[in-house]
């Protein structure tokens, strides 16, 4: 396998930080599964409290099963631990299930399929390019009345985020969207793609708490923000290529599970 | 809820690809995306520690970082590898050495432990990172929970090698209390300075008992560390180290040992005295030469005249 065939791609991810059940708007399952068509992957992480009943992340397991990605349900203590893994793991899990499609077209075996010992040189190549690949993610931030006492330790837990990924090799940037919006609207952008901290803090710092959870609204507002960024990211159109991975390789097969943390 | 996989005792672990049977013991714990169990292989009746996962890519790696130190002491010995179905769904696991004792953290209950003591298990780990450090094998978890003492050889051992990384690469498995970027006082990149602080922060839990500081406030713990009972010398060792003006793993260690007023090792001693003998012989020698360089002049001077 050629390095250049996957190391000069762009993955887009968009990760649902959120403490409840959309109620108010579409399906947010139904959104997840509109933007993995995009080639977005969507990641879920859900905030336990002492009474939460099981409901919630029922439809978080969704959402990440539709969106291609992983869903993780922590306590809040361990938010800023599990934004980044989940990160991670879905880099590595989305590079996983490209390379062992392309496995089984061309050798007709799936990673599952090969001895342990033969695979593992291919699954040291997947983690490689892990690390390097350039990354575009999106956080999409519950800001709910239900968020009130959680909402300085997620938003700690962003500039967490930013600390790993600036330690990735790839390029990365990093955008926030909150939903519900102020002024009755469904969803805010705080902050643009940037892999800025000190910007980002900023940023960070004019979020309000505050009305419902509309999530469908949410999930579509967060994949609108990466329209029209290949033309800015890649003037010289050399990575056509790229463009046709996110969107072919890893659409999700019918009944295909996700991975759960 | 998710990630871990949950086993009966008795209930039998059957490999895929080469046919080893393991039955289930007790359950030992569980680390990140896997699971960790005490198993018996059913043909030899061995004991091992089996850790299995959902996660191909995270149990792959984790046996080839132990494959390459099957040597080394103080490091689980990793036997054999293979895929299981559980409950239908494909799981991967690899089968390591069982260290018979505690971790740390369980052995020592958040109580304060003997100056000595703590500064022996901190070198003693800091020693294996280094060894470890020189096959550019960054082991960035440390903390009690990952070190078991083992009570057959007592010693400490290092387990869970899932987080280890090259130097300069992003470190992807932390304790947030042992963590130098959740600090505030650097990037969470693998390198000497990251295990050091670690290192120290245990260090700190073993001799206050705790780092009572749940907002991780910098500030805050040097105020507690300049207010304990800890010895002037030691105290200035720890902060620097901690603010990562310490120049390596290996100095680190042996300026704790310093400031405990305990000289590093014996090999340490015997080095001492051969650098004052080379100091001795170097002195001669420089004197001799110059005497020899004085002769040929005050002979040169002569011819001249």
């Amino acid at each position: 396998m050629d390095g250049q065939l996957i190391s000069p791609m762009e993955l887009r991810e968009i990760i649902v930080i959120t403490d409840g059940k959309s109620n108010i708007g579409g399906d947010p399952v139904d959104a997840a599964r509109l933007v993995h068509k995009k080639g977005i992957i969507v990641n879920t992480i859900g905030i336990t409290g002492k009474e939460e009943q099981e409901e919630p992340f029922v439809e978080l397991d969704g959402i990440a099963r539709a969106g291609g990605g992983i869903c993780d349900i922590i306590p809040l203590t361990r938010l800023g631990y599990s934004i980044q893994t989940v990160t991670r793991k879905s880099v590595q899990m989305t590079i996983e299930k490209a390379v062992s499609r392309q496995l089984r077209k061309i050798t007709g075996y799936s990673l599952d399929e090969m001895e342990p010992d033969s695979r593992t040189r291919i699954l040291e190549y997947i983690q490689r390019v892990g690390d390097e690949v350039d990354l575009r993610c999106v956080v999409l931030l519950d800001c709910s009345g239900s968020m009130k006492n959680r909402i300085k330790t997620a938003v700690n837990s962003i500039q967490e985020l930013l600390l790993s990924l600036r330690a990735r090799r790839g390029r990365f940037c990093l955008g926030i969207v909150v939903f519900p919006g102020d002024a009755g609207r469904e969803s805010r952008i705080v902050s643009g793609f940037t892999s800025d901290f000190e910007e980002l803090a900023l940023r960070l710092d004019t979020i309000k708490v505050g009305g419902a959870t509309p999530t469908y609204a949410g999930i579509i507002r967060a994949s609108e923000m990466f329209d029209g960024q290949d033309e800015a990211m890649y003037p010289d159109g050399i990575h056509e290529g790229s463009k046709g991975l996110r969107y072919g390789l890893w659409q999700e097969e019918n009944g295909e599970k996700p991975f759960i943390l | 809820m998710g990630g871990s996989i949950y086993l009966q005792p008795m209930s039998v672990i059957r490999g895929k690809w080469y046919n080893k049977e393991f039955r289930v013991i007790k359950r030992l714990g569980s680390g990140g995306t896997a699971s960790i169990y005490l198993v018996r292989e059913i043909s030899c009746a061995k004991e091992y520690a089996l850790k299995i996962s959902r996660d191909m890519a995270g149990i792959d790696r984790e046996y080839r970082i132990l494959g390459q130190l099957a040597s080394m002491p103080y490091i689980p010995g990793v036997y054999c590898r293979d895929d299981c179905i559980i409950e239908g769904e494909v799981c991967y696991f690899f089968s390591m050495g069982y260290f018979q004792g505690e971790n740390l953290k369980r052995l020592f209950h958040g109580k304060k432990i003997p100056q000595k003591t703590a500064l022996k298990i901190v070198a003693v780990t800091g020693s294996i990172c280094c060894a470890l450090n020189r096959r550019n094998l960054y082991y960035c978890d440390i903390k009690p929970e990952n070190l078991i003492f083992d009570r057959e050889t007592g010693s400490v051992c290092i387990i869970d090698f899932g987080g280890v990384v090259g130097k300069g690469e992003a470190v992807t498995q932390f304790t947030p209390d042992f963590d130098r970027a959740s600090w505030g006082m650097g990037e969470r990149i693998a390198d000497e300075g990251y295990q050091g602080f670690a290192l120290l922060m245990m260090l700190l839990g073993f001799l206050m008992g705790d780092l009572g500081c749940g907002g991780r406030d910098f500030a805050r713990l040097k105020a507690r560390v300049d207010k304990s009972q800890l010895s002037k010398n030691l105290k200035k060792v720890i902060i620097e180290g901690l603010k990562q003006k310490s120049p390596g793993l290996k100095r680190l260690a042996a300026s704790l040992m310093d400031a405990a007023g305990e000289t590093a090792d014996k090999g340490c001693d015997d080095r001492r005295r051969v650098d004052a003998i080379i100091d001795i012989g170097l002195l001669l020698s420089i004197t001799v030469f110059a005497v020899i360089l004085i002769m040929v002049l005050w002979n040169s001077g002569m011819g001249y005249f």
